[in-house]
């Protein structure tokens, strides 16, 4: 079992769920997958805004980056973990 | 005055500056409060802006500004209704705000409730028309204006925004920023803006995230001049040149308070038109899917267009099913039917109000639009606002003459033989062929 320091920040409404903007996270979780189910485990509040009915599937007005990249543009909840990778998870915006 | 709403859970807020519902993270919309028939009147007895709807605007009646944005003229069509076969078109030319495009609407009530909240200054992150159009009205207001901009944003962008003075940053790109395919699809500028509300002590709200509540309600007033313009009645089809979602939206939410107000007695039907470089919600709607698939660097000539991932698309999509239609549209007949009406109505609008014609007629032809509706375009904007957009219009081949007037003789004499040519098409069936002027 391989465990990863994994970086995760908080944008906007979601920091104050957290209480914090940025963790650093010792993990096994091979995926972002199973790393969204981490963190929500830590905090209770979390959990039942960033995950949507569904288990383990996000809020759809929540986005995850991982190292900057939308998870949804590359493998979702598969995309895979390295140590030291970024993490972000913020509520969607739009903009012009 | 007035109150909050989450789109989604329906929980309440007072007014704040509130981006998303801390319940579910859903979008928040402001209400309007009990409006009935009788307000009729009082609207048309007020001066010709958009802010003659005040009792359906976000905004204390003491406002601060106003560049008298809106009551811009709903034109009907002399000829682009014989090219789609429509006898009742009408085109709503969004080029006559101050800042030459729609977003003066949203802008101006942002910045005014910016000053109701005690802020003396603005942000955005916008190359287009949302930084003109802040910058002008926080000059206006005599608020401070920051304008983030892409690293490379060419000096023709950032010189009127300084005529305006205000204040511009160019943002380069660090590792880890987001890859943002919402906010502009810049990197730097989207993460910048996402961590300045983090820092509520900045005091510097950006006018579509912070204020993006009270930003929305600009689109509404769309709705209610097309209305009242054509004598309080609803269209039977509204057409849209889509990018987020949210004009769709919130247009469907301006006529909706308009019939619920008893004001107009039908609801239109939306249609959306998007470029086929950047086409989430069409893709969304014809797959059927809930939510658009987002793209990963979306390609289309329309810089107001250009978002992969449209936040309000979702919402969009619930607009067009009480009625109405998307479609995909090459930028290309978007360029073409710009010039279009150009020549033949007189407006030059900018590329996403062709591509919204284009759609018009690609929507005749498949059916979704009958010829007997009376049917709207919106055009968002003035072409001449960015006119370096049109370098790739034949039209810019442009001959060169002496000061001989022999030259200029020459010059018409061959012109003359030359204009023998098809006449631009005249039925909806014929459309497929791009306009004969550009063919020559």
């Amino acid at each position: 079992m391989k465990i990863r320091e994994i970086y995760v920040r908080f944008f906007g409404i979601i920091s104050s769920e957290t209480g914090h903007k940025e963790i650093k996270i010792s993990t096994d979780a091979k995926n972002i997958g199973e790393l969204i189910v981490e963190v929500c485990n830590k905090y209770d509040n979390l959990k039942k805004r960033l995950l949507s009915s569904e288990d383990s599937v996000l809020n759809r007005h929540v986005r995850c980056y991982v190292n900057g990249m939308d998870i949804r543009l590359i493998r979702e909840y598969k995309t895979r973990l390295m140590d030291g990778d970024k993490i972000l998870f913020l509520v969607s915006f739009q903009g012009g | 005055m007035g109150i909050l709403k989450c789109r989604d859970c329906g929980t309440l807020y007072p007014e704040a500056m509130i981006t998303s519902c801390s319940e579910c993270y859903g979008p928040v919309d402001t209400c309007i409060e009990d409006i009935d028939r009788s307000i009729k009147s009082k609207i048309e007895s007020r001066y010709p802006s958009m802010w003659r709807y005040l009792e359906f605007l976000p905004v204390n009646d003491k406002r601060a500004m106003d560049l008298n944005d809106g009551w811009t003229p709903l034109l009907r069509s002399n000829t682009l209704g014989e090219v789609t076969g429509i006898k009742n078109l009408h085109l709503k030319f969004e080029g006559t705000n101050p800042t030459q495009s729609y977003e003066d609407r949203s802008v101006s009530i942002s910045i005014n409730k910016a000053i109701e909240f005690n802020s003396t200054a603005i942000g955005c992150a916008s190359t287009h028309y949302i930084a003109d159009s802040v910058a002008a009205h926080a000059a206006r207001t005599g608020l401070k204006s920051y304008i983030f901009v892409p690293d490379n944003t060419h000096p023709e962008i950032i010189s009127p925004l300084l005529s305006y003075g205000a204040q511009v940053l160019k943002v380069y790109k660090q590792e880890g920023d987001i890859d943002c395919q919402c906010h502009g699809n810049d990197p730097a500028t989207c993460t910048l803006v996402t961590r300045i509300a983090e820092i509520p002590e900045l005091s510097l709200p950006i006018v579509d995230l912070d204020l993006r509540s009270y930003f929305n309600s600009g689109y509404k007033t769309l709705s209610y001049e097309i209305a009242e313009q054509l004598g309080w009645i609803s269209p039977d089809n509204i057409v849209i040149p889509e990018g987020s979602g949210s004009l769709t939206y919130n247009m469907y939410l301006g006529f909706k308070e308009l019939y619920e107000s008893g004001l107009i007695e039908d609801l239109p039907e939306f249609f959306i038109v998007q470029s086929s470089g950047c086409a989430p919600i069409v893709d969304a709607l014809i797959h059927k899917k809930e939510i658009p698939t987002p793209l990963r660097n979306p390609v289309t000539l329309c810089e107001n267009l250009r978002v992969g991932d449209p936040a309000d698309g979702l919402y969009a999509l619930r607009a067009i099913k009480y009625g109405g239609y998307g479609i995909a549209v090459e930028d290309k007949e978007g360029i073409e039917y710009a010039e279009l009406i150009a020549k033949k109505e007189g407006i030059l609008p900018d590329y996403s109000g062709g591509l919204a014609v284009a759609g018009l007629v690609r929507l005749c032809e498949a059916g979704k639009i009958s010829p007997a509706d009376s049917t709207v375009v919106v055009l968002p904007a003035s072409g001449i606002k960015k006119r370096d957009n049109y370098q790739l219009s034949p039209a810019l081949q442009v001959p060169r003459i002496s000061s001989n007037i022999a030259d200029l003789q020459s010059y018409l004499e061959t012109e003359k033989k030359n204009m023998v040519r098809t006449a631009i098409f005249k039925k909806a069936g014929e459309a497929a062929e791009p306009p004969a002027l550009l063919r020559i």
